[in-house]
């Protein structure tokens, strides 16, 4: 049992699909998209037989197709996880602050992985400053909530439970990304103990411009 | 001149985990990288490595008494500073002039602070009263705006200066609350908060709360 | 007076504005915005303002020489043209930091088991053995030559791997070529990088593939470059001080850094300041 992922080294979102399989011990194969130059995923090929919206990543598990990074988690979680369903858990109100979240994850995309496209691949008819802008404002939020909640409970993954969950893999690569966008992380001090955080976990891969930890 | 307005509070002594972590700190535009040995001792250099300059915040705590950049994985000793290897040339002793550049650190009221000045006057014992015992941590406030301007906000806020400098003395969503001040960047300051409400309880919340407005009300005066 | 900078090592030079491909579009070369376009007949045209810039199509990209007074030809790439050969543009990717480190980054290979772990290079692999390097009289270009590295096997489960070897090239302050054994036992791959200089702190990097492979696609061997290039990237976008100190004690070389040692003096000598910081150590 092998997952095809349509996949690009650069795309956080790619990474988000890559670090949960290896976290759920599930086999893939990627599938290269020349995302840039070549701009393959807005080819009409791609747009007839992958994905409508042309976007990465895109997940194929035995005649399963799904797009979206975050439906992808929440498919890959649901299938893959061991019964403890420490990734996408079961209670009502935790799944519904990880839907709050992965929704985060979706504004983090517009901005934060906007400007990064901007500054990195040369989207430049984006609105820039709008772009950061918008970081800024969604990594205040991020930062507030941490801040708050490790002082309330001492928990420091964004739900609140002992452990990480989707939710947190679907906001962290742009969070971490964010200075290839030009977006400081400086005036964020829980958001960068948060990525320090998730960075030490173990098993963690990170992709290219996300060290994983090294050897002690 | 008060020696203790050399000490800047970087950050929550709590943060910065023996022989784990590394944490990104400011003060007057210094950037440095916070990290403490396997044995607890604090260390606050330059974020910067000798070799090429690539800022330490990147790199790793290694072998307990280490920290080792990320670009060539140079490894620099706790206390000193001092290049201990060079992972190119792993027969070659060190070289003797390479050198991480510190700062003196001092760990009081559960804050770490640091003095950029090379020479000057040792921690003063009052920093240790910059937060008054058995309180918690509510959060550390960042705020876009500069010190000076942080500073003639907290009085109409209702903030009186204590006898340590850039410490204050107020009151958030009812509870009473000292918050240390870091002139961090030019347009950037940090606000450690710390309260005698409990961790989790109401009480705090409103803290939180009130927090977020006293930051709402200081950005919104400063911007015009 | 346009542009950024008066460096005439910058203005009377050849400077890549990106693919010959693609046209007509704007671009950004030291400070200022470019329009590219070709004629029916694909003659390329860079109009800054309504000023003709002096500009050629070579190698698959448009060169632009700022002053109108290029100081020397375009360099030779004779890989670019010879039978066999797979040309593959990987594309231009923004790095925000002075192009200068960009280069002295592509030289080195000390930092593979650390940015490209698996890879280039893998701990505790760590060592780097002499190596040449010199600076061409005909031609004032800097070669490394015997240079060699532990590589990893693609495997990353067995700590098995062999030496690569490798042989760099300078031609410009802003491009440089990378040489390492291909598929044809006779036969050093090419990799091409040529930095666009936006500005003091800014560059668009384009690589270029000159290989004998004619099995990977083109998307696997993009995915590659970007892979390598990506790991750089926070690197080199995490220098304290962008622009390349050439004068003081603020950075320390070590043996290994011969290329660099080398680069950063040559640049001296030709008076660059296009890009470096001028602030004492």
């Amino acid at each position: 049992m092998t997952v095809q992922l349509y996949d690009y080294p650069l795309s956080g979102n790619c990474f988000k699909v890559r670090q949960m399989l290896l976290w759920l011990g599930v086999d893939h194969a990627s599938v290269p998209v020349d995302f840039h130059p070549g701009r393959e995923h807005k080819s009409a090929r791609f747009l007839e037989q992958v994905n409508p919206l042309g976007q990465l990543p895109v997940i194929d598990d035995e005649g399963f197709v799904l797009r979206d990074a975050q439906a992808i988690l929440v498919y890959l979680a649901s299938r893959y996880d061991d019964a403890r369903q420490r990734w996408y858990p079961a209670d009502p109100k935790l799944r519904g602050q990880v839907a709050m979240w992965l929704a985060m994850a979706d504004e983090i995309t517009r901005t934060a992985s906007a400007a990064r496209l901007h500054d990195a691949l040369g989207y430049t008819h984006l609105d820039i400053e709008a772009c950061r802008r918008g970081a800024r404002a969604a990594f205040r939020v991020l930062d507030d909530h941490l801040a708050e909640q490790h002082a309330a409970t001492g928990l420091r993954w964004l739900v609140a439970a002992h452990e990480p969950t989707i939710a947190d893999l679907a906001c962290f690569p742009y969070v971490a990304l964010a200075g290839e966008g030009g977006i400081s992380l400086d005036e964020f001090p829980a958001l960068r103990r948060w990525v320090w955080d998730f960075r030490h976990l173990p098993g963690f891969v990170g992709m290219s411009g996300i060290f994983p930890a090294g050897p002690a | 001149m008060n020696p203790s307005a050399t000490w800047h509070p970087v950050t929550p002594s709590s943060e910065v985990r023996a022989g784990a972590n590394i944490v990104a700190g400011f003060a007057q535009g210094q950037e440095l990288a916070l990290w403490r040995a396997a044995d607890g001792s604090l260390q606050a250099w330059e974020n910067r490595c000798p070799h090429r300059s690539v800022r330490f915040t990147l790199g790793q705590v290694t072998g307990g008494d280490r920290l080792a950049c990320a670009y060539h994985g140079w490894q620099y000793e706790a206390g000193s500073g001092a290049c201990v290897r060079i992972p190119a040339h792993p027969a070659m002793p060190a070289p003797r002039n390479v050198c991480a550049k510190t700062f003196a650190t001092a760990d009081a009221a559960g804050m770490l602070w640091v003095r950029l000045a090379a020479d000057g006057a040792e921690a003063p014992p009052e920093l240790a009263d910059a937060v008054p015992a058995g309180w918690h941590l509510a959060r550390t406030l960042t705020l876009r705006v500069a010190a000076p301007e942080v500073r003639a906000a907290l009085a109409p806020h209702g903030f009186a200066s204590t006898g340590t400098p850039d410490a204050w003395q107020g009151t958030l969503g009812e509870s009473p609350v000292a918050a240390l001040l870091l002139d961090a960047q030019p347009q950037l300051s940090f606000l450690h908060l710390w309260t005698d409400a409990a961790p989790g309880s109401d009480a705090m919340a409103r803290v939180h709360r009130a927090a977020r407005q006293l930051r709402s009300d200081i950005e919104a005066a400063a911007s015009h | 007076m346009p542009f950024v900078t008066d460096d005439p090592n910058m203005l009377d030079d050849w400077l890549v504005v990106g693919p010959a491909s693609g046209l007509p579009r704007t671009t950004r070369l030291l400070g200022e915005t470019l329009h590219l376009h070709t004629d029916a007949d694909g003659t390329p045209h860079a109009l800054l303002g309504n000023d003709a810039l002096t500009v050629q199509s070579r190698y698959g990209f448009l060169w632009v020489c700022p002053s109108g007074r290029p100081a020397r030809p375009l360099f030779a790439f004779p890989e670019y043209d010879e039978p066999g050969r797979r040309i593959v543009d990987c594309g231009g990717l923004g790095v925000a930091v002075s192009g200068l480190r960009v280069i002295e980054n592509f030289l080195d290979m000390a930092h593979f088991p650390f940015v490209h772990p698996d890879y280039l290079g893998k701990v505790p692999h760590t060592e780097v053995a002499k190596y040449n390097v010199e600076v061409d009289a005909a031609t004032d270009e800097i070669w490394a030559t015997d240079c060699r590295f532990w590589q990893p096997r693609a495997s990353a489960a067995h700590d098995t791997g062999s030496e690569v070897f490798y042989k760099y090239r300078v031609m410009q302050p802003f491009s440089a070529m990378l040489y390492k054994s291909s598929h044809r036992p006779d036969k050093l791959d090419a990799i091409g990088l040529f930095l666009q200089p936006v500005d003091d702190e800014h560059v668009i990097a384009h690589t270029l593939l000159a290989y004998f492979d004619d099995v990977s696609t083109d998307a696997e061997l993009i995915a590659f470059q970007h892979t390598i290039f990506g790991q750089d990237k926070p690197i080199l976008e995490n220098h304290a001080f962008k622009r390349m100190p050439l004068e003081g004690r603020a950075e320390t070389p070590t043996r290994g850094d011969t290329t660099s040692v080398t680069y950063r003096r040559w640049l001296r000598e030709r008076g660059m300041h296009f890009g470096t910081a001028r602030a004492a150590a």
